[in-house]
């Protein structure tokens, strides 16, 4: 396991680095993100809620779903998204998953994201987003061809 | 617990995506922003009509790639498997740049959840090198300037590919970059602005990030254990000059290293033997050829620069096939060097050693097996035959300070050959350099009974160092010549040097001159070395303009001093 460094020598390091990139790339081992799996179980540790029925919630295909519990697979930033939203979480919540499973956070200044982060915000359902999506002409969520998982 | 109406009639606050140039918007959904910085954007879109997703760099206002357009090599470059160059759309607030979008995990993702073998960071290493020598040897070439693992992408058949083109430029000779890029850590220390950036530096970055796979930090500590840590070491030198000169270098020298080639290698040797072993045993003797035949030195020294040169361990086999790849052997006395850079300091420690011992080489056979050589220098040795050189027709510069060559016929007509230095060995004849027509620097110093006419058929020079005692000095007439080493001889009249054109140095110390006014018409002088000359009246000196550095022995500081205030810098011997 890494060895321990305190949080403010951290912050140092953060501080003295010139960009971020430098900073993430010598520290990583010290940086403790959970996994991704981690992080969706204990969101939905928190609300009750059974990996089954976030998956429908979701509308994630089912043998897919259940891979993204355990680990076996790994998620593209649609089915974080689908995710974040089939279990309930916030803004904030969904950004940390998100980074969780190193994708990009949603971005207010784009316009598909900032319907996706609305939706959120309003406790919108999956369905009631991809129906903003159609409305707007943009790609709906798990509608993008190759994508990476 | 949500609802499932969707009251999206009415989202406030939408941004209205304007700030982009409108032919961008119009064929191209934007999905995601993959980075930010305060005057650049990476963003992730999709063509509306293919569906297929490409990345988007967005150059703002203020960001000084704003101002300038993808260079045309990087747009017609099309080598799969790099992302190719899509559109360039721009407006008044920020240019964009479209290229293909490359799906799978950058290797700064992957290594967050697993370690890299030699083997694993050989492979990628083999594969940026093939990747970067297509970009550097572009017309002009094309140096991609931001290798990081960042910018390394992995694809699903495990291909390593390099993305973001962002601040690639195209190498000019005799331009100095002025904007600093990079990635700390990974950027040459040349990308900070010492001097301009060449293929040398993407050599470095890939280095670092070689390095940075396997021990997850960016700064190479002293002491490589591994093959393959030697050759990051060497990619890694601060001195652009001490790295491998170009991709494929490195890219052999990686190869070399990997431990399934090595092994792969031994292995064949033991197939090969035991089938030797069969054919003996039948009476039949053709499986020869199938063996990789092992290259055998004469001299051991010779071995070692081969090892040194190529970037190899003391446990590599050396194949007669690998020898085509030296381009360089560089020992002095009985030590072996890898480059011309560190050749140079390893004499001067022998000079400040006091001349210690010479070396064991006898003979250069060795050498007839390396038609790729270009350099040679051998110094400090038992050697007195060279002709294996004439076989070598790349060579561009022989170095055999402190031997005992007599005959140097066998450089007779060598075009590329630019440097010969013989200093203080018992030459007999110099004419075989006049059929060199390339030659500009010539080291004659102790070379002392050849015929010394054979000076005039020579043509101009950038060096000539005839600081022996042939009288050469007399066939100079008409030679154009920056910088003239004539020390130590019995020169007693400088109009010997009156039809000498271009001088920028010159070396008089310790001749028998007493007269320095003809030195006027040099006005070109820049460094002038006088020490010990029988000469009372140094008033020319203040006739050369460009005069910089002047040499003078401790009796002729008062004659110095007597000039009054001097525009160039004087030092004592």
């Amino acid at each position: 396991m890494a060895s321990t460094v305190n949080t403010s020598t951290l912050m140092k390091r953060l501080f003295k680095a010139e960009n971020l990139d430098s900073y993430l790339l010598g520290n990583e081992r010290y940086l403790q993100m959970p996994d991704f799996d981690k992080m969706l179980k204990d969101f939905c540790d928190q609300r009750g809620i059974l990996p089954a029925h976030a998956i429908e919630q979701s509308q994630i295909e089912r043998t897919y779903g259940y891979q993204l519990f355990n680990g076996t697979r790994r998620p593209s930033r649609d089915k974080v998204i689908q995710l974040a939203i089939g279990i309930g979480l916030s803004v904030e919540e969904a950004q940390q998953l998100l980074r969780s499973a190193g994708k990009s956070q949603l971005y207010p200044r784009i316009k598909r994201d900032a319907i996706i982060l609305y939706g959120i915000q309003s406790g919108l359902s999956i369905l009631a987003i991809q129906e903003s999506l159609t409305k707007y002409g943009l790609t709906l969520l798990g509608g993008l061809k190759n994508e990476n998982d | 617990m949500r609802t499932t109406e969707g009251n999206s009639s009415l989202i406030p606050g939408l941004p209205d995506e304007e700030e982009y140039p409108s032919e961008l918007t119009e064929c191209y959904e934007l999905l995601e922003c993959l980075s930010e910085q305060e005057d650049s954007r990476t963003l992730l879109a999709r063509n509306r009509e293919s569906g297929d997703c490409c990345i988007v760099k967005c150059y703002m206002q203020g960001n000084v790639l704003f101002e300038r357009s993808e260079p045309m090599a990087l747009r017609s470059l099309d080598a799969a498997p790099m992302p190719c160059f899509l559109a360039e759309y721009r407006n008044d607030l920020m240019r964009c740049v479209l290229r293909e979008y490359i799906p799978g995990e950058t290797l700064a993702e992957i290594a967050k959840r697993r370690e890299f073998s030699e083997e694993d960071v050989i492979g990628i290493g083999l594969q940026l090198c093939e990747q970067l020598q297509i970009l550097h040897s572009q017309q002009p070439s094309i140096i991609h300037r931001d290798i990081k693992p960042q910018n390394v992408v992995i694809l699903q058949d495990n291909t390593a590919v390099l993305i973001d083109f962002g601040i690639a430029r195209e190498h000019t000779e005799n331009e100095t970059d002025t904007v600093a890029f990079g990635t700390q850590g990974f950027a040459p220390p040349e990308q900070y602005g010492f001097s301009q950036t060449d293929a040398r530096s993407d050599i470095y970055s890939l280095g670092i990030l070689l390095y940075w796979l396997l021990h997850r930090e960016t700064k190479v500590a002293p002491g490589n254990h591994t093959a393959l840590e030697k050759v990051i070491a060497r990619c890694t030198q601060f001195d652009p000059g001490k790295r491998f000169t170009d991709v494929r270098q490195m890219e052999r020298a990686l190869q070399n290293a990997r431990p399934s080639s090595q092994r792969k290698r031994k292995g064949l040797l033991a197939l090969a033997a035991c089938l030797i072993l069969a054919v003996l045993v039948f009476g039949i003797s053709i499986a020869v050829r199938f063996h990789p035949k092992e290259a055998v030195f004469s001299q051991p020294l010779v071995e070692k620069a081969v090892r040194a040169n190529l970037g190899l361990s003391d446990s590599t086999v050396i194949t007669e096939d690998m020898l085509a790849q030296v381009t360089g052997i560089y020992i002095v006395a009985d030590a072996a060097y890898p480059d011309a850079d560190s050749f140079y300091p390893a004499i001067s420690q022998w000079y400040a050693e006091g001349l210690p011992t010479r070396g064991p080489i006898t003979d250069l056979s060795d050498l007839a097996r390396m038609p790729g050589l270009e350099q040679v220098c051998i110094v400090a040795q038992e050697l007195s035959d060279i002709s294996a050189l004439s076989r070598l027709p790349k060579l561009n510069k022989v170095e055999f300070k402190h031997n005992y060559l007599t005959d140097i016929s066998a450089l007779t007509g060598m075009i590329h050959l630019t440097s010969v230095g013989i200093n203080d060995n018992p030459v007999q004849d110099i004419s075989p350099l006049a059929q060199c027509p390339n030659l500009a620097f010539l080291d004659l110093c102790d070379v002392r009974s050849y015929d010394p006419s054979a000076i005039s058929q020579l043509g101009n020079l950038d060096f000539l160092d005839i600081s022996n005692p042939t009288e050469s000095y007399r066939y100079l007439d008409g030679k154009s010549i920056l910088d003239l080493r004539i020390a130590w001889t019995g020169l007693n009249d400088l109009h010997v040097l009156d039809h000498v054109t271009r001088l920028e140095r010159l070396e008089i110390d310790h001749t028998d001159i007493t007269d320095l006014s003809p030195l006027k018409k040099h006005t070109g002088l820049r460094v002038l070395k006088l020490a010990g000359l029988p000469v009372n009246d140094l008033q020319v000196l203040l006739e050369l303009p460009q005069l910089e550095e002047v040499y003078v022995s401790e009796e002729q500081k008062p004659a110095v001093e007597a000039l009054g205030g001097v525009p160039f810098r004087v030092f004592t011997e």
